[in-house]
């Protein structure tokens, strides 16, 4: 395996129909017009010397190396910024050029150390290649004389390691702009500049240490420089990588493709990977950096078992932990019936692990109880889009977004929660696209960098249906509907209802002004702007899911969407953000209990006679349990026990004393995870997971792309997750036969007729696929619905406002929602494992300053937060941010315990929790809930191991 | 589970179907308690159904616990094809 190398090709390749015909050194070369002649060169395979150039920024022109000549033209031109012309004739090489060029090396290196047998970039230094391909092999003008190299030298800047991941050396700067553009081009957070000027010039965050600055720590910079400017600290540590494997991020939905760069089965470090559609060879600082957590010391690398939970665990055989966890399974299926039992199949693991767990709940345990963490997330817009338009999948590809003109951004905060997706927004923002941002809390796209939203309709949670409501009763009222769209693609009878609906007085924005806290005249702008300022696309999260009216909400956006012609073509769609790396797919993958893989009913005869036929057994045709039912049948003393792979319930789910009631009543919870999580503290038998980086699969992204995971190092535990569910299922004595995850996904294809295309032979030639991928499109489907929609036609649904039973009062008069930030992952089992915890060390409640004057509050306060759910407490931090009336918080820490004051609400259609609204008082305090006294004793008492005596010493 | 939760979760459906005419209304809560709810809680809110007093029920949900209209089967509708899916069909939840 060698370490891949991606061609450079200096500029970006443009995309043009037109075509121009050049000759470079002799050779006519074709490309499309736009490209540069250095990018041309390289389409023909001549590497035109350069420094400042790379393709993933546009051309700079500043460091003179990559000159040319061309006939016809006076002097040498730079390639990078020469577009190629039909007809040119360019040299690449001559003595001329090579002099200049040798003349600007040696200026260069004339201000540069020459440590370069120890330098960090020694093996991948494109100035020592440079000096190498110009000739370089004297520099006149000696080291003496003002430098930035020399230790003594006024002008030596000490090196920033302020950074936990990477380095910054300014003695080793060659003012290339590289890092700069990366931030602005790429990152979109314009954290870095040059500062001073001639001589002085050099890169800066700002001013500041990378650490206090505005940086986001995407790593694009690192990426960038060609020097060891910047470097990962790994590289400094480790050195240069020998091999590398291209796989998929296991954080967000965004879906990333890295190269993992290893030596032996260390990883290096991580690069995003050019070929990668969802990310182009971008990431953010989770990604890029925050792996380190898969060789933690916490990871679990035995099985263990115990009978209470107020046992110490002890370690055992994998056979006896497998033969444990299936006894006990069958145990309580004698004594309390086949549906005592159920499954939680992870969104964080691969597909094929996931089918296999779904496979082994309706074929071993023989019931439908299984669900998955969509269920918390968005289970709702698989109800809502399904509804209208025919198929729970998001409309478009992330590449969609380049072509839209308005962006409505809905309950979500893509800078924080989708990083890489929000940096490809926020260039098309730039560019000029026009936004309206939708969400209680003033997130970082309503003012960034050259960004800022036209509208930020600031309303309060609960109230997204009504606000919905008022944008299309707008549209509906001025005339803005497509009618042409409507009559050709929808229902014309429903149109016709909800026309009526929403255009009742009810809806109007002056009606729900008070309500939604929003101005109606901003609804109006915004309304009028979606409907008419070209191609509109709206991009959505948890804020609009997870309410109990989250359905409801994702078929209004479908509504409006409709309404306005906004589905089916490039730039427009009703775009979820998903939250978890694989989410998509394990919903894909048949995870809920009244699914099977396909979203296929249980109750359709022939879906679940074909997977009767191939698993060989009966298969329930009534829906099992979901996650809140099986919790609250749990608490009702008729379910027993519980097999979870990779998720963190205790930790997640809202309502966290009931959620840990349940698990405590159950008598067999078995947890498959790679540490010990909160959830774990509840199980009898724990089973070593493994990462990412451990195993074969796939993910899938909120694109619905499917892209492989490749294992670049043996499981820790020595059992990847889905050789661990098959072993119990055959203790369960359910045979499942498979060596390899590609033959689990055979057996998907097979069963799955939007897989059907789908292999792993085909994964490896293609790079990804989008399903729907089958005989009528082989290649996978970018775009859902372009001539007609997946249920025929599109169908309008009535969303009448239901405000949430969870009420403000006297007691709660407060109104808390939840939400992420960037440097830490969902429960954070992972990101709190690495330095990402240097951004965040704690969850913190943000609160108004009007609020907290009233209370008598201030910053960095500790304060209690009780809801009729229960209390905890944290620090507080006064912001405007949030709206007055409005507090919020994150979730990442297992020791805030935010979840304990989240409320048993939930979506009407799909039982997701209201986490977004939970109403609430806030007052100071000088000493932890009780909860989160329990929580520091459990925290103990419930995860003590007992060693034998030997391995203790 | 508690027979307060399951009434409260009921009668949200009922809530949301309450826009469009009984008919309909009656047919979407009754589709939906089929397509996603367990047999078990199905029962169970048929006997909460049937007892005059207890738990407050919306009374669309009390008729759609009521026989079903000769032929209508629930099931049918909700694993349709795309084509011919009935109104309240749905993937997920």
């Amino acid at each position: 395996m060698p370490l891949i190398k991606e061609t450079d090709y200096g500029t970006p390749l443009r995309h043009n129909p037109d075509q121009v015909t050049l000759t470079i050194d002799g050779q006519p070369v074709t490309v499309p017009a736009g490209t540069s002649v250095m990018a041309a060169a390289m389409l023909m395979g001549t590497k035109i010397p350069k420094l400042c150039a790379t393709d993933m920024l546009e051309p700079f022109g500043s460091c003179r190396l990559c000159l040319v000549e061309i006939e016809g033209r006076r002097g040498t031109a730079a390639s990078c910024t020469t577009s190629a012309e039909a007809g040119m004739v360019v040299h690449t090489s001559s003595q001329r050029l090579s002099r200049l060029r040798r003349g600007v090396m040696e200026l260069y290196i004339s201000d540069h150390p020459l440590d370069c047998l120890t330098c960090s970039a020694n093996g991948d230094c494109e100035l020592q290649d440079m000096a190498g391909a110009v000739g370089l092999r004297d520099v006149r003008y000696g080291m003496d004389g003002a430098n930035h190299v020399h230790p003594e030298s006024p002008l030596t800047l000490p090196q920033d390691t302020s950074n936990p991941y990477f380095t910054y050396d300014p003695s080793k700067c060659i003012v290339c702009n590289r890092c700069v553009r990366a931030c602005e081009d790429i990152q979109g957070t314009f954290a870095l500049t040059i500062e001073g000027r001639g001589f002085d010039s050099r890169v800066s965050a700002g001013g500041a240490d990378f650490f206090g600055s505005e940086c986001v720590s995407c790593g694009a910079c690192v990426q960038a420089c060609p020097t060891a400017t910047l470097t990962e600290n790994s590289i400094i540590e480790l050195g240069q990588p020998e091999h590398s494997v291209v796989t998929t991020c296991a954080y967000c939905g965004v879906g990333c493709s890295f190269k993992a760069e290893m030596q032996g089965s260390t990883v290096v470090r991580m690069v995003p990977y050019k070929g990668g559609h969802a990310n182009e060879g971008h990431s953010c600082v989770k990604g890029r950096f925050a792996w380190g957590y898969a060789t933690h010391r916490d990871r679990i690398r035995k099985p263990m078992i115990r009978a209470r939970i107020t046992d110490p665990w002890r370690e055992v055989s994998w056979e006896e932990a497998i033969g444990h966890a299936a006894a006990e399974f069958r145990r309580i299926q004698a004594d309390y019936g086949r549906d005592a039992v159920g499954g939680i199949t992870s969104s964080r693991c691969t597909n094929e692990e996931t089918y296999l767990v779904q496979k082994l709940v309706r074929a071993a345990f023989g019931n439908n109880n299984v669900d998955t963490c969509a269920r918390v997330c968005h289970s709702p817009t698989g109800y809502g889009l399904k509804a209208t338009l025919g198929t729970s999948a998001g409309t478009q590809d992330f590449r969609s977004v380049e072509h839209a003109d308005v962006v409505l951004v809905i309950g979500a905060n893509p800078t924080d929660g989708h990083p890489v997706f929000a940096s490809r927004l926020k260039k098309r923002l730039r560019q000029g696209a026009r936004l309206i941002v939708a969400d209680p809390r003033r997130i970082d796209l309503v003012q960034a960098p050259h960004v800022r939203a036209e509208h930020h309709l600031q309303l309060r949670p609960g109230t997204n249906v009504a606000l919905i409501n008022a944008l299309a009763h707008v549209v509906v009222t001025e005339g803005l509907v497509n009618e042409s769209y409507v009559r050709e693609r929808c229902e014309l009878e429903d149109f016709a209802n909800w026309a009526r609906f929403i255009a009742q007085e009810r809806n109007s924005p002056e009606a729900v002004e008070e309500l939604t806290g929003v101005p109606a005249a901003e609804m109006r702008a915004a309304a009028r702007l979606y409907a008419m300022g070209g191609r509109a696309a709206i991009y959505y999260g948890l804020g609009v899911t997870e309410h109990s009216q989250g359905s409801t909400m994702v078929m209004g956006m479908a509504n409006l969407a409709m309404a306005t012609g906004n589905i089916g073509r490039e730039g427009t769609g009703v775009n979820p953000l998903r939250g978890q790396n694989n989410v998509q797919g394990s919903c894909d993958m048949g995870s809920f209990p009244h699914e099977l893989p396909g979203y296929r009913h249980v109750a359709d005869d022939a879906t679940r006679h074909s997977f009767e036929a191939l698993w060989g057994v009966t298969l329930r045709g009534a829906p099992g349990l979901r996650i809140p039912n099986m919790l609250d049948e749990a608490v009702g003393g008729h379910f027993k026990g519980l097999y979870i792979q990779g998720e963190d319930i205790a930790q997640s789910d809202p309502d966290t004393q009931h959620v840990t009631a349940g698990l405590a009543a159950m008598e067999c919870v078995v947890v498959q995870d790679i540490f010990l999580n909160e959830t774990a503290k509840y199980a009898h038998v724990l089973l070593p997971g493994s990462s990412f980086l451990e195993k074969d699969g796939t993910f899938t992204n909120a694109e619905r792309r499917i892209s492989r995971v490749r294992k670049v190092m043996p499981p820790l535990g020595g059992m990847a997750d889905w050789e661990v569910t098959i072993a119990l299922s055959r203790a369960l004595g359910y045979e499942m036969n498979y060596s390899h995850p590609s033959e689990i996904m055979d057996e998907i294809a097979q069963l799955t007729p939007s897989f059907a295309g789908v292999s792993y032979a085909k994964l490896e030639e293609a790079g990804s696929l989008q399903w729907p991928c089958n005989e009528a499109a082989p290649l996978g489907t970018p775009m859902m619905h372009v001539d007609r929609f997946v249920r025929g036609k599109g169908k309008f649904m009535l969303t009448e406002f239901v405000p949430t039973e969870e009420r403000t009062g006297p007691r709660f008069p407060l109104i808390l929602t939840t939400g992420r930030i960037l440097s830490q992952y969902n429960v954070g089992a992972q990101t709190r494992r690495t330095a990402n915890s240097r951004w965040h060390e704690e969850d913190v409640l943000e609160i108004h300053p009007f609020d907290a004057e009233t209370r008598g509050i201030a910053e960095g306060d500790l304060v209690s937060v009780e809801s009729r759910s229960g209390d905890i407490a944290l620090r507080a931090t006064i912001t405007e941010r949030v709206q007055p009336g409005v507090v919020y918080t994150t979730f990442h820490h297992a020791k805030t315990g935010a979840n304990v004051i989240t409320t048993d609400h939930s979506d009407w259609a799909t039982n997701c929790p209201e986490y977004k609204v939970t109403a609430v008082q806030v007052r100071r305090t000088n000493r932890p809930s009780d909860w989160q006294a329990r929580f520091f004793l459990e925290d103990t008492a419930l995860t003590r191991i007992e060693r034998s005596a030997d391995a203790a010493e | 589970m508690s027979d307060g939760k399951l009434a409260r979760m009921a009668n949200q459906i009922a809530v949301f179907f309450s826009a469009y005419p009984e008919a309909d209304a009656i047919a979407g809560v009754r589709d939906h308690l089929h397509a996603f709810w367990t047999p078990k809680m199905i029962d169970a809110l048929q006997v909460l159904a049937a007892e005059e007093e207890g738990e407050a029920l919306h009374p669309l949900v009390r008729k759609a616990m009521g026989p079903a209209p000769d032929g209508d089967d629930p099931a049918a509708r909700t694993v349709e094809g795309p084509d011919q899916l009935g109104s309240l069909a749905s993937d997920a939840g």
